[in-house]
């Protein structure tokens, strides 16, 4: 087991290696200039570029970033003058985090709800149903959905705030907007899940013993359904962080998703760089998290690993 | 006599609905099992036994499965009549089973003990302190070894037959009327094998409990069965009573399934047969005896008209043509080739 | 006891009987597939939708007198008449007409990028399976990479460095997406490897070539095409997003997801503007995830009988 973890924590650092060096390289060649701009003189372009350290060659440029991050210093912004980037994350992280958060709460509860639903009246109209949501929740993108949702709670019925991030009520919408992809995969995933344990050979068994249908669904059936669940958990934060670009921008969150598609379109390559490092740590921990927690909670997994 | 059968099934027919259309598993099947005997049910794969005591426990899918016709009387009570709570009373206390991969009949995400007390409280107030003494006393019985130990371990950290052994526990536990076994060792090996039996064989005498064993294999029923019964393509071929089929069998299929046991047939000429062809899908029944195709022995009605059961005794019944007075001369044929056998 | 023809009674010839029923009935296997992706409803509609919208994507701006292009400012913001059969823009440009040249740009970007993602994917994934050892793994510590970051963050950063425009999207997708389908693909090749009929025919002279066309190939080419069914729904998704944040088609070229951006920005007044776009994007996700799982089940050994 240690072996193990210890093996995962170093591809965790390789990758994160990987991915500093292959972002700093790649963002060294982006065209165009991220001082450019009417007013800004040669002789300024120039002091920032040295400010910035941008005249050094690129193998130092190199260095010092990866140093830097190492120290866990990301820089400063290009675009946001004065700011630094660690600063921005701080500001920024907290309402991504609570955000994403009430989005991965709402998107496990009803995902698993729908998709036992789904499993234990299969073939029936619920069951249809639940499949038809599904289907649309995977194939709307979300960007459209949360301006269906904004449109129609926030500027047709005006029962929600139409944006921003300040009370429980201004949570709702844009909760619930970036949980509804996650919500479609996993309610998928878990009526696949309880539709397989429903013909193992251990429900028999629980049947033989003399349980009642109920019985044998909570006790065994969900129960063993669940432990696949927890291996897409990574990928479904992925996924909910990824919508957090979109959902934000729409409803004009302050939060990290914000600030990146910002900085794409500003060629911020430092705040870039820093929120893309940000994120593939945040996802990578999370990763490991999640792979631990299963081995730690299926007994299967921790056996085999021992 | 009548009152002396435990369970009877009589006239049993399913059909499971596949997409390719209704398959036959189990045709006008009958049997039934007598106190704290041992039946012993052997056919091929696909012979419909596995469905048959299935239906006893309601264990049969539906749908797919629909149950056509028939009665299973257990205690004079009609099973097929009753209702998910009235099954669930029977079931685990009164008729329980075991399967025949307990690598896959356990539940792997639960403490084998938590799976043996949970049949003890399904079916008794007990408080969860007695159940778990009365979960290591069951396991101490079936020769679990360190049952304190194996209580609070996973179905993978035991071996395939410290596995059967909980499953037996688990039939075990209320200490029930029948015990259907379903191929309980195909998946152990040999020696394993042999375990299961021996205890088997003991809980029996001890508790008095009557055995349905399912296998496909003549070799590990001798030892144990009061009474057989040969399935093939969903139907009864051959009833007797165990001594009587190991010498006279009466059916050219009972006779192919013995020649497939490598005990019976170790001397040096007879070597070790299998029967050729496969058993008939049963989507598409065939018109006469379902075996004909595959039979040394057919002739031409047995292609055309279904056979009758040709009964000798009570216990004793056979579904062949050869038995027919009119096949006198085919019949000695099978008797002359077949004679070494006995 | 009914009496019978004596005649019955006698033996039957061996001749007389069926044989055994060989197990392997020869229906070839794509026949086989189409005949069950046949029966399953739902895939039918979206091949349906989307042989619909490529036919239209063809036609349908020659359907009407406008340019996609064409600014007419006397005529901004139209409702849907039957002037303007999905209203204008802001630069009263047609969008009945922009939906289609922007079905045309969504639909090659994806189809293109699904292709060639799919070529890189088993090309890769069949060096990584075939040579197996260093390579193999080294290969796929870099997929191992590659998956840890979502795409979105891969593409975006891609496309920062390529620009915007149509083939950087394409190059961005293709250059990031290869990873599940060599996952795949080494997969099979690695089992492949392992069965008879591989070991038959390498131990019987085939060249590695050979048998990578002969064996290998055929038997991974229903899981890719599903695979790439997927891929295509992530692609229209792609690009969309990109549009969407600025970093994808540039005007006056559009696409859907532009088409989408600009939809949502004016909403509140005009909601025709998002509504048509918003449905036919969400149409092709959809007909593509059904006919996606319906080639999925149509292929899956596990359901055929």
């Amino acid at each position: 087991m240690v072996r193990y973890i210890l093996n995962r924590v170093l591809v965790a650092i390789l990758t994160m290696f990987v991915l500093a060096t292959a972002t700093f390289f790649l963002l060294r060649l982006v065209p165009g200039d991220p001082f450019a701009g009417p007013k800004v003189v040669p002789e300024v372009k120039e002091r920032l570029r040295i400010h910035y350290g941008l005249d050094k060659p690129l193998a130092e440029q190199y260095l010092i970033y990866m140093g830097n991050i190492l120290r866990g210093d990301f820089g400063y912004s290009l675009a946001k003058r004065g700011h630094r980037v660690n600063k921005v994350i701080k500001d920024a992280f907290p309402a991504s985090l609570d955000l994403g958060i009430r989005a991965m709460i709402i998107a496990i509860i009803f995902g698993i709800f729908f998709g036992i639903i789904a499993a234990l009246n299969r073939g029936k109209p619920l069951d249809y149903l639940t499949v038809i949501l599904v289907l649309i929740g995977i194939s709307v993108p979300s960007f459209v959905v949360a301006a269906l949702l904004q449109y129609f709670f926030g500027v047709y019925l005006k029962i929600l705030p139409v944006a921003r991030y300040e009370s429980f009520w201004h949570t709702l919408l844009p909760a619930f907007a970036l949980s509804l992809g996650t919500m479609a995969v996993l309610a998928r995933y878990m009526r696949a899940s309880m539709l397989e344990v429903m013909t193992a050979d251990y429900i028999k068994t629980a049947k033989a013993k003399g349980l009642r249908n109920t019985q044998i669904v909570i006790r065994h059936q969900i129960r063993n359904a669940l432990f696949p669940i927890l291996t897409i958990l990574g990928p479904a934060i992925a996924m909910v962080l990824t919508g957090s670009f979109i959902i934000e921008s729409i409803f004009a969150i302050p939060g990290l998703g914000r600030h990146y598609v910002l900085a794409m379109q500003n060629l911020d390559y430092t705040l870039v760089m820093g929120l893309t490092l940000f994120f593939g740590f945040f996802l990578i921990v999370m990763n490991l998290l999640v792979d631990f927690t299963y081995g730690i909670i299926d007994p299967r997994v921790r056996y085999t690993r021992n | 006599m009548d009152n002396e059968k435990l369970l009877d099934v009589k006239n049993l027919t399913i059909s499971f609905h596949t997409y390719v259309g209704e398959v036959a598993a189990v045709r006008n099947v009958d049997f039934y099992l007598k106190k704290s005997e041992v039946l012993a049910i052997v056919g091929e794969s696909g012979s419909g036994k596995s469905v048959s005591t299935q239906a006893i426990l309601g264990l049969t899918p539906i749908p797919p499965g629909e149950i056509k016709s028939g009665k299973i009387l257990f205690k004079h009570e009609d099973l097929l009549k009753f209702d998910e709570k009235e099954m669930s009373k029977i079931c685990g206390s009164q008729i329980s089973m075991i399967f025949q991969d307990p690598m896959t009949s356990l539940n792997p995400t639960m403490k084998v003990g938590n799976q043996i007390r949970e049949v003890l409280h399904q079916h008794s107030d007990i408080s969860r302190r007695e159940s778990r003494e009365r979960a290591i006393e069951l396991m101490t019985l079936v020769r679990i070894p360190e049952p304190e130990m194996r209580i609070d371990q996973y179905p993978h950290e035991l071996s395939g037959g410290m596995r059967q052994r909980v499953m037996i526990t688990i039939a075990m536990a209320n200490r029930p009327d029948i015990l259907i076994a379903d191929e309980p060792t195909t998946a152990l090996d040999v020696t394993i094998q042999s375990q299961i039996f021996r205890l088997l064989k003991e809980l029996r005498t001890k508790f008095d409990t009557a055995i349905i064993l399912i296998t496909h294999d003549f070799g590990v029923v001798a030892g144990i069965a009061d009474r057989i019964v040969v399935m093939y393509a969903g139907k009864v071929m051959e009833e007797d009573e165990t001594d009587q089929i190991y010498y006279e069998p009466r059916h050219p299929y009972t006779v192919g399934l013995l020649k497939a046991v490598p005990s019976l047939a170790d001397n040096e000429e007879e070597k070790l047969r299998t029967i050729d062809g496969t058993p008939p899908f049963l989507l598409k029944i065939p018109s006469g005896c379902p075996f004909a195709d595959r039979c040394e022995y057919a002739m031409r009605i047995c292609k055309e008209k279904e056979p009758q059961y040709f009964q000798s005794k009570d216990s004793s019944r056979v579904f062949c043509w050869l038995y027919h007075d009119q096949a006198d001369g085919q019949l000695q044929r099978f008797k002359d080739r077949e004679g070494r056998l006995r | 006891m009914n009496n019978h023809k004596q005649q019955l009674f006698t033996p039957l010839d061996r001749s007389e009987k069926a044989g055994p029923i060989l197990e392997t009935e020869t229906i070839a296997f794509w026949s086989d597939v189409w005949r069950r992706f046949r029966s399953n409803k739902p895939a039918l509609i979206g091949i349906i939708i989307l042989v619909l919208f490529v036919i239209f994507a063809i036609i349908g701006p020659s359907m009407v007198s406008y340019q996609y292009d064409k600014v007419d400012l006397l005529s901004t913001y139209e409702k849907p008449s039957s002037e303007h059969w999905f209203g204008t823009d802001a630069l009263g440009r047609d969008i009945w007409c922009r939906i289609w040249v922007g079905a045309r740009v969504s639909l090659f970007i994806a189809i293109v990028s699904a292709l060639s993602q799919m070529v890189i994917g088993i090309i890769i994934g069949s060096i990584s399976g075939l040579s197996g050892g260093k390579v193999d793994m080294i290969i796929m510590r870099f997929v191992d990479i590659l998956i840890a970051i979502p795409f979105l963050i891969w593409v975006s950063l891609f496309m920062m460095v390529l620009g915007p425009g149509m083939l950087s999207i394409i190059l961005a997708f293709s250059l990031t997406q290869w990873k599940g389908m060599a996952r795949l693909v080494r997969g099979e090749v690695l089992r492949l490897k392992e069965t008879e009929f591989a070991i038959a025919a390498k131990t019987m002279g085939a060249s590695t070539w050979r048998l990578i066309r002969k064996h290998i190939f055929p038997n991974v080419l229903p899981l890719v095409i599903v695979s790439a069914t997927f891929q295509v729904t992530n692609a229209i998704f792609g690009e969309a997003f990109l549009s969407y944040i600025g970093l994808g088609i540039q005007p006056p070229m559009t696409s859907w997801g532009r088409l989408v951006a600009s939809g949502i920005a004016e909403m509140r007044s005009f909601s025709y503007m998002l509504f048509f776009p918003a449905v036919f994007i969400s149409l092709t996700m959809l007909s593509l995830q059904l006919i996606g799982d319906g080639l999925r089940d149509a292929t899956d050994p596990k359901m055929r009988q």
